[in-house]
């Protein structure tokens, strides 16, 4: 029996020792690697990130072939088939424009982050409802609050931008009163503007100017004109772009994941497969513009060593063309490639630019040539173009020829002048500012977009995107009432959308 | 002289070979009714604990001590009869069939063992040896062997299969204890049995893991034989070549593209002499520039002769793998107790170049008798693995298939390769057929080493006591500790994606896991009259940690030094921590009535630390009821009828951390020298209502033995239900977040699982076993959640594993439609195609023994579902497809376009459809295509389209065959050798499928085939002695 309280005991001791290895829950259940709080500069961070989106709509990406500014000869790599499916929607980023102003919200910054996170409201509304139409707003971003709305309804593409223009005009205010705040903290994280508070006002109202002539159709439902007079004649209350340090742009470099898209690491990828487009290409020869040596190498085959600057050696292709016989025609040299010295040999290649000087002028100009401000047009659209060529950094005298040319010289604030302007910009947008190009040309027709067999949308041009799909499958009856209302209840990429009525 | 006697009782005891004058030695047959021998029978002296077994031909040889020579014959599915010895020296034993008893013990959840025909629910044993004609993975010998049990073998080298059960991956138990393994960390050597618990009935009692069964490992433990200990010697030596599936080229056309080629620097600088296609100029000796064309004096390539120079590249690239497994086990019984040590090493060369592996594996077992009534139990497992260099094999310049097979040609021969290092730039360039996208594959395999190494501790200690007859309990406590190290060496002058300049790098990565499973169970077993219970109550706590770190360098500034501070930018390392527990209570109640009724049930109560405080604490329980017909019936013919039916539910927990709402960490950027940090809000919203999961599962069975245990089957239906599952219900993004975890989707797999056993031959020296495994199940969408019908584009009472894809445009007829360009339009919406998952699965595996001789093979496959055949797709893009070489091609070359795709151009009109695809309106018109175009734009758009390449997933394999020569005892009877046998012994020797290019086995519910080394042919021969 003795033995046997041995045995006992040892279980006793073992069940003690199982028992008392419980661990108290509480010590567990919270997830040690990750943060429920954090500084609203990661946030800013995280918002510029999908801001700049430069893969996807930066230089040299399938936004630019959009934008007609290139081609692709490799079928393998990408195509010019303007069979459009889906945009993307941007309410997460949004989101974390909230969490931003949260974050922010018992800080001394509060102001500086809350005027940027009006502004950003603005932009990405902007983004989505001129990709697809009708968005959701009054009711979206919900999903975390009492209200908890999951399936939120479609706002009218109109109220969306009068929405938009109350957030700018905001976001002005609340940016004035933050850099009357000294003594603040900075604004962190912000690897577009580096904190400074005074370039991103003159942003707010560069892209506020974007959107305005953005509506040149709407003049007559919204007090477009009105808000146009009052940016521009009030710099002091809403300071604009003064040069191209004023840029918002992102410089690349030769660090890891900050390259320029086209780089000596991917020349062997892309050299004989990126071609210049003709869209482009041929109003920079039509004007004889210097830009063209810059920014693109002739085609081998034609290039004459004693004539170097013909421009009969610089033969872009065309959108529209059948991407085999583009490619035969690359491999025997008859194309036109992005310049090597420019676009090849550095990981830096040049700035890419989201809002910039250069499109503010042609703005402005192109509100003098329709009447909305008074002015000189002219002087404007010189500015515009001047601007772009320092970007490509041509020398002064040329840029003084380029302007007194014979193409070149304001025509006067009517139809001829007006495609003065909008051609000046579309070249001054080249591979730059995601797809403001084709907005560009889908509201005033101008330059012309090429179209030819490699198109697989009928022989057009899409007028809009899209809605995401999973709308169909998380939203399908307040997607299908926006469609119905607007499209005829088809997701029709060729239809038009109220702001291009 | 007594204690004299004593000693020699003790010598006799632990070495019987000596005959003394107090035993005599008796011979003996055993045989069944029809005087067919049985082997394996056991003979036991009445009252003792230790006897013999009978060898291949049922003689067995025993020494009985004077005054006891009454000895007790037994052998599973015949009457246990006690046979007098006494004065006699040689007799044949006859044993009569049990038709009504199959007291085949099996062990169920937490290793409880129990009786096979008191199971309300499948449990099937896995047949055979595994040991030999094995695999370096020992789960890939269950192929084919278990109803219901897909094993999805890796075409790769060193990777597990994976298991699927009832269309859902099971539990893997070593020893009853819900640790897991990593199946390369136990030796087959060492496995005692594996049965298989078919599905949450089974496995009910292993708590939210064993959810959907389990595979359930129960290794060997001390043994002897009449030396007093056994040793056993087992050798495999498997050699692996000969391709089962392997993607087949075209070689009369080289890179390049439209017939267009010619080398300059592999950079760019020349024709399609970078990142190229096989799209190239015809071989025809013509003269081109070529990445060995010799320089002239001003460094310029002189043209040489265009030829398909490396037409077996890949073969002649590849190696024969080589797989020796040897095991040496001591194992031994004595009075206080049982021993047993192992020590096995697996050494395999794999196919890929410069690919190895070694496992050291040491395992120690044993018991250790206190008192009667006391035992402790305690084993231990040490496993080293190590893998100098593990190939990626994923789809990207770092695969083999990729840069030969894809997108490399046959203008190169391999073998001038194998010298990769530039002269004068050794360490820094390697030599290539080009210097953009591809890789020099010799120069792969030797200098791109992927370590890994990893290092597995499991021990077990348990205490068992009996209290008395009815009562016992056990107290145990298992860990396990795992510790991995990988490290990756990426030298100068590689590239792969992402890694596009060059420059070499470094990366580390430490595991650490931790699981410890404790437990205390108490047991009754009482048997009043005909009534008998047996109960078991039961705690334990689980407890699982897991760290990880890892870092990279970020390009090297020392090529070929290997060190995480020799970065090019700083090294910025992210690791990762968890820790959860769970806690248990749980019984178990089994009553029978006779041996005709039998009841079980079980409950267990969880409380987890992932779940949120309210409801961590969960029950959830099974009730089972069968019947042996029988028992009652007398139905002619058949031996044994039993009816089975049960019930269970099983709760579950989430994802570690899922359900908190937090920040996210993006990899930090740096811009302008500064770096930046950016942060997200988590997408899916948390719910601190949320419940666990459950599934629960229903199943009927019925189970028979007919014909004298020469006929029997065993079929089962269940219907599974998978929910309410926890998921990440989806919001419309506009609402600013994707979802939130909520409970719900709940999906239904209804099954059938068919065993067949058959023995056609039976005699003495001339049997033949034959095995059918045969099942098939469906997995159907029930319910999402409160007003939504669907989830994604499956809709409530549709198949789960619906196919879709955008296919080609077609008319209502069915023809093609192509655009102006004459290429194939496809769908911006998804249709339908099929279904992934297979319609059946079958497994035969068939017996065949004649004397000393026995012959196995096991046939196995599956049949049905649907797959994009990703290779072959990828072939046709890049222009290596073996049936690219077509007329039109040669016209390509020439600059002709003469290919007319058979379909039709829109001429006017217009579809209208809503935003899902559904036609609204469609007033098209159509006329025939007479477009000519170029035949390498159409083969890359309609065969290089996921459209073009959906086939079926069927497949089977001659999976396992092996013949054995057991040697005589007769023969043996002279050595010191008590067994010996030698096997020839093949793995998936033969491979049937409409698609020789990929090897299907390892697909499942798959919807594409990644890149997959060529899988190949075992061959080779086991050697086994019991000494």
């Amino acid at each position: 029996m003795k033995t046997l309280n041995i045995y006992k005991s040892i279980l006793i001791l073992a069940l003690i020792f199982l028992v008392s290895s419980c661990t108290n829950f509480d010590e567990i259940t919270d997830d040690p690697n990750r943060a429920t709080s954090v500084p609203p500069s990661m946030l800013l961070s995280e918002v510029l990130r999908v801001m700049n989106n430069v893969g996807e709509e930066g230089p040299w990406s399938e936004a630019q072939r959009d934008n007609q500014f290139w081609a692709i000869s490799f079928d393998y790599y990408g195509d010019q088939d303007y069979n459009w499916g889906s945009a993307p929607f941007r309410y997460t980023t949004l989101s974390n424009v909230e969490a931003m102003e949260k974050e922010a919200a018992n800080l001394d910054t509060k102001n500086k982050y809350g005027a940027l996170a009006k502004f950003f409201k603005a932009y990405f509304l902007d983004y989505m409802s001129k990709r697809v139409g009708d968005i959701p707003m009054s009711e979206a971003l919900k999903a975390n609050t009492a209200e908890k709305i999951t399936q939120p309804k479609y706002d009218s593409q109109k109220a969306v931008y009068v929405e938009i223009l109350s957030l700018l005009e905001a976001a002005n205010t609340q940016i004035t009163l933050a850099q009357t705040e000294v003594g603040t903290g900075n604004v962190e994280g912000d690897f577009l503007h580096e904190g400074d508070l005074s370039k991103w006002q003159k942003t707010i109202n560069a892209f506020r100017l974007r959107v305005l002539i953005g509506l040149s159709k709407k003049t007559t439902e919204l007090d477009v004109v009105s808000q146009f007079n009052q940016v521009v004649s009030n710099p002091s209350k809403y300071p604009l772009m003064v040069g191209m340090d004023d840029n918002l742009a992102c410089n690349f470099s030769d660090e890891n994941g900050n390259n320029y898209e086209l780089n000596p690491s991917n020349y062997g990828f892309n050299r004989n497969r990126n071609i210049m487009g003709g869209t482009y290409l041929d109003i920079l020869k039509l004007n004889n513009d210097p830009r063209i040596y810059i920014v693109a190498d002739p085609a081998k085959f034609y290039y004459n060593a004693a004539d170097p600057l013909n421009l009969n050696a610089y033969i872009a292709a065309n959108t529209g063309d059948d991407q085999g016989a583009m490619q035969v025609a690359s491999d025997e040299g008859k194309l036109s490639y992005p310049s090597e010295k420019r676009y090849y040999s550095t990981y830096k290649g040049e700035d890419y630019i989201l809002i910039g000087y250069a499109e503010q002028q042609f703005v402005i100009a192109e509100a003098i040539n329709r009447g909305w401000v008074t002015g000189d047009a002219a002087a404007y659209y010189n500015q515009g173009i001047t601007a772009s060529m320092q970007f490509y950094s041509v020398s002064n005298a040329d840029v003084a020829t380029f302007l007194a040319s014979l193409n070149m010289v304001y025509k006067g604030n009517n139809t001829a002048g007006l495609e003065q302007i909008l051609s000046q910009k579309y070249v001054a947008f080249f591979q730059n500012s995601e797809r403001e190009s084709y907005f560009n040309y889908r509201r005033t027709g101008i330059p012309a977009f090429n179209v030819g067999p490699a198109n697989n949308n009928g022989g057009k041009i899409p007028m809009r995107w899209k809605y995401p799909q999973a709308e169909f499958e998380t939203n399908k009856t307040n997607v299908n009432t926006a469609l119905t209302s607007q499209y005829g209840g088809s997701d029709d990429i060729n239809a038009k959308m109220w702001l291009l009525k | 002289m007594k204690n004299l006697k004593t000693v020699m009782n003790l010598l006799l005891m632990f070495t019987t070979s000596l005959i003394f004058a107090q035993t005599t030695t008796f011979k003996g047959k055993v045989v069944d009714e029809q005087n067919v021998s049985l082997p394996g029978a056991t003979i036991l002296i009445k009252g003792k604990a230790t006897g013999v077994g009978t060898d291949m031909n049922g003689n067995f040889e025993i020494e009985l001590p004077k005054g006891n020579e009454i000895l007790t014959v037994s052998y599973l599915g015949y009457l246990t009869v006690d046979f007098n010895a006494a004065n006699k020296q040689r007799a044949v034993i006859v044993l009569m069939a049990d038709s009504q008893n199959l007291n085949e013990v099996v062990v169920t959840a937490l290793g409880i063992k129990k009786e096979k025909k008191k199971l309300s629910y499948s449990v099937q044993e896995v047949e055979g040896d595994l040991a030999k004609g094995r695999d370096a993975n020992v789960m890939n010998s269950l192929s084919g062997k278990v109803s219901g049990l897909i094993v999805a073998a890796s075409s790769e080298f060193f990777s597990s299969p994976k298991l699927y059960l009832r269309g859902k991956s099971p539990l893997v138990v070593v020893d009853g204890v819900p640790l897991g393994t990593d199946t390369y960390n136990i030796s087959p050597d060492d496995i005692e049995s594996i049965n298989v618990l078919k599905g949450a009935n089974a496995a009910a009692l292993y708590g939210s893991v064993g959810g959907n069964g389990a595979v359930q490992i129960t290794t060997k433990r001390g043994t002897k034989n009449k030396k007093g200990f056994v040793v056993e010697y087992n050798n495999n030596s498997i050699f692996q070549g000969g391709y089962n599936a392997i993607p087949r080229t075209q070689n009369s056309y080289g890179p390049g593209s439209y017939g267009n080629y010619a080398f300059v620097d592999g950079k760019g600088g020349g024709i399609n002499d970078a990142d190229y296609d096989q799209w190239g100029p015809r071989f025809d000796g013509q003269l081109i520039t070529q990445y060995d064309s010799p320089l002239d004096s001003q460094g310029n390539r002189v043209a040489t002769p265009w030829l398909a120079r490396g037409k077996n590249n890949f073969e002649n690239f590849m190696e024969n793998g080589l797989l020796v497994t040897n095991n040496i086990a001591l194992a031994s019984t004595f009075e206080k107790g049982n021993i047993r040590f192992s020590i096995s090493n697996t050494h395999q060369k794999g196919i890929n170049p410069n690919t190895k592996l070694n496992i050291y594996n040491y395992n120690l077992s044993g018991r250790y008798n206190l008192s009667d009534k006391t035992w402790v139990d305690a084993s231990s497992n040490f496993n080293f693995q190590t893998s100098p260099n593990n190939p990626n094999v994923e789809y990207g310049p770092n695969s083999y298939l990729y840069n030969m097979l894809i997108w490399g040609g046959a203008d190169y021969d391999v073998r001038d390769l194998r010298n990769y290092w530039q002269e004068g730039k050794e360490g820094l360039q390697q030599i290539n057929f080009e210097y953009q996208r591809y890789n020099n594959p010799y120069f792969m395999a030797y200098e791109w080493l992927r370590g890994y190494y990893k290092n597995d501790y499991s021990g077990q200690v348990s205490l068992n006591h009996k209290f008395n007859n009815d009562f016992d309990v056990i107290l145990r406590t298992n860990m396990a500790l795992s510790n991995l190290f990988r490290d990756e060496k990426f030298p100068y002058s590689m590239t792969t994606y992402g890694r596009e300049k060059a420059q070499g790098d470094y990366k580390e990565q430490y595991d650490y896991k931790f699981k410890n499973y404790s437990d205390l169970m108490l047991n009754y077993t009482k048997t009043i009259h005909d009534f008998g219970v047996k109960a078991t109550l039961g705690a334990n706590i689980n407890t699982e940690k897991y760290r990880n770190s890892y870092a990279t360098t970020n390009y090297l500034i020392i090529p070929g030094l290997y060190t995480l501070s020799n970065s090019q930018t700083p090294v910025q390392p992210t690791n990762y921590k968890s820790h959860f527990e769970t806690y248990s209570w749980y019984g178990s109640l089994d009553l029978s009535y006779k041996s005709f009724l039998f009841l079980g049930a079980t409950g267990r109560f969880d409380t987890d630390s992932r779940l949120p405080e309210q409801n961590n604490t969960f029950f959830y329980p099974s009730v089972g009821v069968s019947a042996v017909l029988s028992e009652v019936i007398d139905i002619p013919l058949v031996d044994f009828l039993k009816v089975r039916s049960s019930y269970a539910k099983v709760g579950g927990s989430l994802d570690i951390y899922g359900n908190q709402d937090t920040y996210r960490l993006r990899d930090p950027f740096t811009i302008n020298g500064s770096t930046y940090s950016a942060a997200y809000v988590g997408e899916v919203l948390s719910n601190s209502n949320l419940e666990p999961a459950f599934n629960s599962s229903i199943e009927f069975g019925l189970e028979t033995r007919m014909l004298k245990n020469r006929l029997g089957f065993d079929v089962t239906y269940y219907e599974n239900t998978n929910g309410p599952q926890i998921f990440d219900l989806r919001y419309s993004e506009t609402s600013g977040y994707l979802g939130s975890k909520e409970n719900g989707i709940t999906t239904k797999t209804k099954g059938v699982e068919v065993s067949l056993f058959v023995k056609p031959v039976k005699s003495e020296n001339f049997n033949w076993n034959f095995n059918l495994n045969w099942s098939t199940y469906k997995e159907y969408l029930q319910e999402v959640y409160a007003g939504i019908e669907n989830n994604g584009r499956i809709k409530i009472g549709e198949r789960v594993d619906g196919f879709y894809i955008n296919d080609f445009m077609r008319t209502n007829d069915g023809t093609l439609i192509v655009g102006s360009n004459g290429k194939p339009l496809v769908n911006s919406y998804q249709t339908k195609v099929g279904y992934k998952a297979p319609d059946w699965a079958l497994g035969v595996t068939n017996n065949v023994s004649y004397k000393n001789l026995a012959l196995n093979f096991t046939f196995d496959g599956r049949y049905g579902g649907k797959i994009e055949n990703y290779v072959n797709r990828k072939m046709w893009q890049s222009g290596r497809h073996e049936w690219s070489d077509t007329p039109e091609r040669a016209n390509d070359v020439q600059g002709v376009k003469s290919y007319v795709t058979d379909g039709v151009v829109i001429t006017g009109g217009e579809l209208v459809t809503d935003g899902q695809g559904n036609v609204l309106s469609d007033s098209r018109t159509f006329a025939p295509n007479t477009t000519k175009m170029y035949y390498q734009d159409y083969a890359k758009a309609y065969h290089g389209n996921v459209a073009a390449n959906i086939i079926d997933k069927t497949f089977f394999k001659l999976r396992e065959v092996s013949i054995t020569y057991n040697f005589p005892k007769s023969f043996l009877k002279k050595s010191f050798i008590n067994d010996a046998s030698i096997s020839l012994i093949g793995r998936d020797l033969l491979y049937f499928s409409k698609n020789k290019n990929i090897d299907l086995d390892q697909f499942l519910n798959e919807g594409s085939s990644p890149l997959q080394t060529p899988t190949v042919k075992s061959y080779g021969l086991n050697l086994n002695f019991k000494f």
